[in-house]
């Protein structure tokens, strides 16, 4: 856990800049107020800066961050495949891109392996660290290649659906694919999507929306 | 390969001490057949054996490394 201290102008000002410096929500930060500082007379006059102490209340997601890498390379090193790891974070999730010589091999039918790889990691981590953390495993930019296509599959669906007034349902998807197929038609005013089926046969069923309903009743996940 | 699913199992477990790990090698098939404590069967299987099926997608593609075959099995 890291504790630090910070100086500004008012305690918000403390506040914001504490929660840019460790890059957390206010939430997951405990704030402990030194001095409340004051702006003095007209903001001239005896002007006392603010103090707060601040300390993370979640593990440091570049901690989480760097175990996860290291998780992944032990993995890896038992692949007979030369490879190298690199982690960021983005939004609070931890993101390992993995550097190879682009065979797909890691990437398996249907990103099957890259899925495998991101799963394993992610259940190890949350072991070792007692709580779940977001992973995404990439390589060769596949995640957003996939989204790419996916994206475009939902279009073509869309527009199928569209033409012939009757529902379209996709083949079977893990949660990620079926977001982006949501996510990809949730502006679109002509269809609603919903998910359906159980377990690793869910699917996303795409609806045509009639035109004297009001309001579409949109089912995202 | 049998250190793949030993150190996946190993961290994922809650008695790595009681895993057992039997490795035949029959030219190009690799069969491995694992053991574990009674208490983390569930925990390696997965639900809807999730877990299981992502340490054997793992292990068939360090296999495919190798230009050979393999397969995992849960004793228990």
């Amino acid at each position: 856990m890291s504790t630090i201290e910070i100086e500004d102008k008012s305690v918000e000002d403390a506040v914001a800049a504490a929660c840019k410096q460790l890059q957390l929500p206010r939430e997951q930060l405990e704030i402990e107020i030194l001095s409340k500082g004051s702006s003095g007379i007209f903001g001239i006059v005896g002007a006392k800066k603010a103090k707060i102490r601040v300390t993370s209340k979640v593990l440091p997601v570049e901690a989480a961050a760097q175990q996860a890498k290291e998780i992944l390379s032990e993995i890896l090193r038992h692949i007979n495949l030369p490879s190298v790891v690199e982690y960021e974070i983005e939004n609070q999730h931890v993101v390992l891109n993995i550097i190879s010589n682009g065979s797909g091999l890691l990437i398996g039918k249907r990103g099957k392996t890259l899925n495998a790889l991101q799963f394993l990691v992610s259940k190890i981590l949350s072991k070792e660290v007692g709580e779940t953390v977001p992973v995404i495993v990439d390589t060769e930019n596949y995640r957003i290649k996939r989204q790419e296509s996916l994206t475009e599959l939902a279009q073509q669906l869309s527009e199928k659906v569209r033409k012939s007034h009757r529902p379209l349902t996709t083949g079977p998807m893990n949660s990620q694919d079926r977001r982006i197929i949501h996510l990809a038609l949730q502006e679109d005013q002509e269809v609603r999507t919903k998910s359906k089926g159980e377990g690793n046969l869910r699917r996303v069923v795409i609806y045509p929306v009639r035109r004297s309903k009001k309001a579409p009743n949109r089912n995202t996940e | 390969m049998k250190e793949l699913v030993e150190y996946l199992v190993k961290s994922m477990a809650d008695h790595p001490d009681e895993i057992s790990l039997h490795e035949q090698d029959t030219g190009d098939t690799v069969v491995l057949q694992l053991k574990i404590a009674e208490g983390d069967v569930g925990k390696i299987i997965g639900k809807n054996g999730s877990t299981i099926n992502a340490i054997r997608t793992l292990v068939q593609a360090a296999a495919s490394s190798h230009k050979k075959r393999a397969k995992l099995e849960v004793l228990n």
